[in-house]
């Protein structure tokens, strides 16, 4: 509080001291006058005593005045301001009239009363930071520039065992294991930073904290102070042993997989989406040298491979699809190449799995199958066709010469004709399914092999369903039943060997006309978001359910004694359809009831929903989606 | 000049199914030749240079194929129908101007056979197929 500029200094004082010097001459003058007179008997000293009486009276009346209004009175207010004070009513002030003693006593009691406000302001202020401080889990405490304890919170005292404060007190004096002077160097380095500290106060315990530091400059910069921070390291080892496992455990499983990614036999590169190396395993390493990781798969392929045209990594990235491709090269040798997308969350490539592989020992033994089922299923055809021939010759020679001579034999012999004619037809027919057999069995070893190359294009639906059923004519007209085609106009073309989709259609017509005795059956095409379903719907016997699960397997055909069908056929027939399809990336099933009839469902993509590059996956004989 | 029908495979069963399956031409006059393998087919085709031809597929010297490259490729053989004896599926492609005019598949049906040589070679048969 500014003091006032011009102080009446003493003025209370002077006035008292005139008032006294005033009394001090006029009393002795005045008796001593009032004596002479009255030795002299010039006046009656009565009168005297009056005459002079009256105005000393006077100025004694005055004097009581005075004191009573410039003394009493202000001390009486500032008694009871300090009263008020004392009770702890600090607002309000006391009014200064004057410049003299009293006021200024005054001004310094309204001064005294303002700065006791700050200080009790200032009072809760640091009561609510040793409360804020004494809630912080780890603890705390505030260093002034000689290291000295300023602040510390409940927590730092706790960890040393300590109830009181340790304010006042050097750091130098709690810390053990620090050299001497750790304090001053912290304070002069301006931090530290998880620092292992050993903390204690004889004879508490010793405890190891976790000590981190802060410089902490006020806003003069005059009085420097530093924070401490400390961690209770026996609660940081919890976590940390529990990192340090996670880590190891972490690394043991890396270690793993990198011991099974370089165990394996084929190059294996993982591609970024812009075509670097992130990782090969051994064999890759091996193959492609021991810079591979970290360049561009074209500069690390290239050299040796010549992979770039029709890129499996780039389709992979643009269809998030598997792909494999076969190259040839040095001669017979035949690399495949496959790649894997690795999706990320949403759904996007964030890296390509390229496995090369040489499978030219493959591609020899599965020719070598090939060659040798072409050469088998020829050996058998040949006799096949001697026998079915020859019956069929002899057959004709007994219809046209030897039957018209036997209208006058006996009526033994020409049952026994009757009978032999039947027995050829027997024959017959059962040379036909030898036949239908061994093209079944090539085929599907074909399609096994992969060998089978389709010739993928557009797929007119309703033309495939018509000729499936002009195909059938025979069968289904022999039996009296009707087969109703149900295409939806506009109806999109499929994608697909037309060939191949008859071949299917005319398997699955097959099956439903030989299931059907009276009813109708029908081939119906509807139209989904990526695919045409091709359906064969018939009202024959239904297959049971126990069977459901197995008729597109190998040999499982459903047989009579079931009680459900009876199949005359090779057994092969639905496997090569599931096959076909499969290729087609469609799907084939079967939905049946007892008693009601069957439907056979297969779908092909829609041709008009596939880009150019999933039509490009989708065709090349040498290019087959995973 | 009669007509003639060269019959070209290895194996003398189907050799003989043929011939038996086409003798009742012979009735009409037509000649029927026999040829073991390939090369043999070739030589006797130009020789004899027949309206029909029946050719297997697997023989051993010369494939059935290349012989009927041979042939179709033969400005003197121009007047030849050569038919391919194949089984189902393994028919290879072929450039239209090297093609059989036709294939039939194995196990093949003796009627079948007789008419379309028939047809080709212009005869009526007298009966009924």
């Amino acid at each position: 509080m500014a003091a006032d500029p011009a102080p009446a200094r003493g003025g209370l004082l002077r006035a008292l001291y005139l008032l006294l010097a005033v009394y001090a001459v006029l009393v002795p003058a005045a008796t001593a006058l009032i004596a002479w007179l009255g030795v002299q008997g010039i006046v009656s000293p009565w009168v005297g005593l009056v005459a002079l009486g009256g105005p000393l009276l006077l100025l004694t009346a005055a004097t009581v005045l005075f004191a009573r209004h410039r003394l009493a009175r202000p001390l009486g207010e500032i008694l009871e301001r300090i009263e008020a004070i004392a009770g702890g009513q600090l607002e309000g002030t006391v009014a200064v009239e004057r410049g003299d003693e009293m006021g200024r006593v005054k001004r310094a009691l309204n001064e005294l009363a303002a700065y006791l406000v700050v200080a009790r302001e200032a009072r809760v202020d640091r009561h609510f930071l040793q409360r804020v401080i004494d809630a912080m889990p780890e603890a705390l405490v505030v260093l002034d520039a000689r290291g000295v304890i300023e602040l510390h919170n409940r927590h730092f005292a706790g960890l040393l065992g300590i109830d009181g404060p340790l304010i006042g007190r050097h750091v130098d004096t709690l810390v053990r294991n620090q050299p001497p002077g750790w304090a001053t160097r912290v304070l002069r380095s301006g931090g530290v930073d998880n620092v292992e500290v050993d903390f204690g106060l004889a004879p508490g315990p010793t405890v190891t904290l976790l000590t981190s530091s802060a410089y902490l400059a006020t806003d003069e910069g005059d009085a420097e102070r530093t924070v401490l921070v400390a961690r209770d390291t026996r609660a940081v080892a919890g976590l940390m042993n529990q990192l340090r496992q996670a880590n190891a455990g972490l690394e043991e499983s890396r270690q793993f997989f990198q011991n099974l990614f370089d165990a394996m036999e084929d190059p294996i590169t993982v591609l970024a989406p812009d075509g670097e190396v992130m990782q090969a395993n051994r064999a890759a390493r091996a193959v492609f040298g021991r810079d591979v990781v970290g360049r561009r798969c074209y500069r690390a392929f290239r050299m040796r491979d010549g992979v770039c045209d029709g890129c499996p990594a780039l389709q992979t990235y643009a269809s998030r699809k598997s792909v494999s491709v076969e190259h040839r090269v040095f001669g017979n040798a035949i690399t495949r190449i496959s790649t894997y997308p690795l999706l990320g969350k949403n759904g996007e490539v964030r890296a390509i799995i390229n496995h090369k592989r040489d499978v030219t020992k493959e591609r020899q033994l599965e020719d070598l199958k090939a060659n040798f089922l072409a050469a088998v299923s020829h050996e058998l055809r040949t006799p096949l066709t001697s026998l079915k021939g020859f019956n069929k010759l002899n057959l004709r020679r007994l219809v046209r010469f030897v039957q018209p001579s036997l209208e006058a034999a006996p009526h033994k012999v020409r049952v026994a004709f009757g009978k032999v004619l039947e027995d050829m037809q027997v024959m017959d027919s059962e040379a036909e399914r030898l036949g239908r057999l061994v093209n079944d069995v090539l085929d599907l070893s074909k399609l096994e092999a992969g060998k089978l190359t389709l010739a993928m294009g557009e797929v007119d639906a309703r033309a495939l369903v018509q000729g499936g059923i002009v195909a059938t004519a025979a069968l289904w007209r022999a039996k009296g039943l009707r087969v109703d085609a149900r295409v939806p106009d506009g109806c999109p073309p499929g994608w697909g060997d037309a060939d191949r989709l008859s071949q299917v259609l005319v398997n699955l017509l097959s099956n439903a006309i030989k299931f059907t005795e009276d009813g109708h059956i029908a081939a119906e095409v509807t139209v989904h978001d990526d695919v045409l379903r091709f359906t064969v719907r018939d009202t024959g016997k239904g297959i049971a359910p126990d069977d459901l699960g197995t008729v597109f397997e190998k040999f499982r055909q459903v047989d009579g004694e079931g009680g459900s069908q009876i199949m005359k056929g090779t057994g092969l027939g639905l496997p090569i359809c599931k096959e076909l399809i499969r290729l087609h990336d469609g799907r084939i099933w079967v939905e049946s009831t007892v008693g009601e009839g069957s439907a056979f469902h297969f779908t092909i993509p829609r041709a008009d929903v596939l880009d150019d590059l999933e039509r490009s996956i989708r065709a090349g004989p040498s290019i087959i989606g995973l | 000049m009669s007509k003639r029908i060269l019959i070209v495979d290895d194996e003398n069963y189907i050799r003989l199914l043929l011939h038996r399956t086409l003798e009742e031409l012979e009735l009409e006059g037509v000649e029927i030749h026999f040829a073991e393998d390939g090369v043999v087919g070739l030589e006797k085709a130009r020789a004899l240079r027949p309206e029909l031809m029946l050719l297997d597929v697997m023989m051993p010297r010369m494939d059935g194929i290349q012989v009927c490259r041979a042939v179709r490729r033969d400005p003197d053989l121009v007047g030849t129908h050569v038919v391919i004896l194949t089984a189902k599926g393994t028919a290879p492609e072929l450039a239209p101007d090297e093609a059989p005019h036709e294939y039939l598949t194995k196990p093949f049906d003796p009627d079948q056979i007789i008419a379309r040589a028939a047809e080709v070679l212009g005869i009526d048969l007298d009966f009924e197929i």
